[in-house]
């Protein structure tokens, strides 16, 4: 097997380990489904353009969110029509056949989507339960400034969920 | 909804999400060979068609000027396309070289937004500029149909003028919705950096 072939199935098996980590990134800056799938790819895209230089030196997790968020934060196309792009296996209408869960699940997506790029970043990264100090290590904030901007995302999360 | 519930909720569509599969080893190697280059990488793209595109129209424009002995009805219009080339070249060359600088696996969820901001404000006036040259452009091109000795029927003029009238409307309706749109968009991304510079 050559170098090529060993770095792509290293590389397969890593977004394969990390396929819902990635999802749940596009999800929170996706607007519609067609703009998830492409945001998806977009950011396998970017990993594998990136995977030469990443040797493990980095957790695959943190340096995966990196990725992920920059291309989502960065994302622009000038020309929005006739976007190709290599649909995932399901979306998030299949994935939850609770109502309920659903109708929560919009009912954030709608919220979380008032917030700017950045807060979205610093949300996704409280939602997945990762600590100040981790959030600080990936967005490249201080401590303190995770602190202070978590604070008033909440606040102003829990404002909007009041009205 | 709650803060302790967003976060339930999260974790219920995380679980959901592990009982799925979504995507395997067939998708992930359609999606790495389906797209040689990225987003960014095409906007890059597409600036050197750009950059290219002007050298080229300069190199013809100073070749007709030289070697073809064009009689140019108006010298200043020559005066202002020498002054126009140079700065229509400087502008997208040095947009250019500041856009190789961009890097996603280096730089931080910030410094790229700021990076993005500035892209699209740049992007913003470009459009901005354009308006303002082609819309006098138009307008020239209408007072030429008018004043000028054609052999048109009568009829032929008023349809051309009216086609021209249409596409100005038409530009300016078309400016002021990208004008309305960018700006507040503008206005929100910066001041979401300015609060995150912020310490």
């Amino acid at each position: 097997m050559d170098t090529q072939q060993q770095n792509e199935k290293e590389f397969i098996s890593l977004v394969e380990t990390y396929q819902r980590l990635i999802y749940k990134v596009c999800y929170i800056y996706a607007t519609d489904a067609d703009n998830l799938n492409d945001l998806y790819q977009e950011v396998v895209i970017n990993l594998w353009r990136g995977f030469p230089t990443f040797r493990f030196e980095r957790k695959p997790s943190t340096w995966i969110y990196w990725v992920a968020l920059n291309t989502c934060i960065s994302f622009f196309r000038k020309n929005t029509h006739n976007i190709e792009f290599v649909p995932l296996t399901t979306d998030i209408e299949q994935i939850s056949n609770d109502d309920s869960l659903l109708l929560r699940v919009k009912e954030l997506y709608q919220m979380i989507n008032k917030l700017g790029k950045l807060e979205k970043a610093l949300v996704l990264l409280y939602l997945e339960d990762k600590s100040y100090q981790e959030i600080a290590d990936i967005t490249k904030l201080t401590y303190s400034n995770v602190a202070t901007k978590l604070s008033r995302i909440k606040e102003k999360l829990r404002k909007m969920s009041n009205n | 909804m709650e803060l302790d519930e967003l976060k339930s909720t999260w974790s219920a569509l995380d679980e959901r999400l592990h009982k799925n599969e979504l995507l395997n080893s067939r998708i992930i190697k359609e999606m790495i060979a389906g797209k040689a280059s990225s987003a960014w990488n095409r906007l890059v793209k597409w600036e050197q068609i750009g950059f290219v595109m002007i050298v080229l129209c300069g190199i013809l424009f100073i070749c007709l000027e030289l070697f073809a002995n064009i009689r140019w009805a108006d010298q200043r219009g020559i005066w202002l396309a020498y002054i126009l080339i140079p700065a229509a070249l400087l502008w997208p060359g040095g947009k250019l070289l500041w856009m190789y600088r961009f890097d996603l696996t280096s730089m931080d969820v910030k410094t790229i937004s700021k990076f993005m901001n500035t892209y699209k404000k740049c992007s913003f006036w470009e459009i901005v500029i354009s308006a303002v040259i082609i819309l006098p452009v138009i307008l020239f091109t209408i007072k030429i149909i008018l004043t000028a000795n054609l052999s048109f029927p009568q009829v032929r003029l008023i349809i051309l003028v009216v086609f021209f009238s249409c596409l100005f409307v038409y530009m300016l309706w078309y400016y002021k919705r990208i004008f309305t749109k960018s700006i507040n968009e503008l206005r929100q991304s910066a001041k979401e950096i300015e609060e995150f510079e912020k310490e």
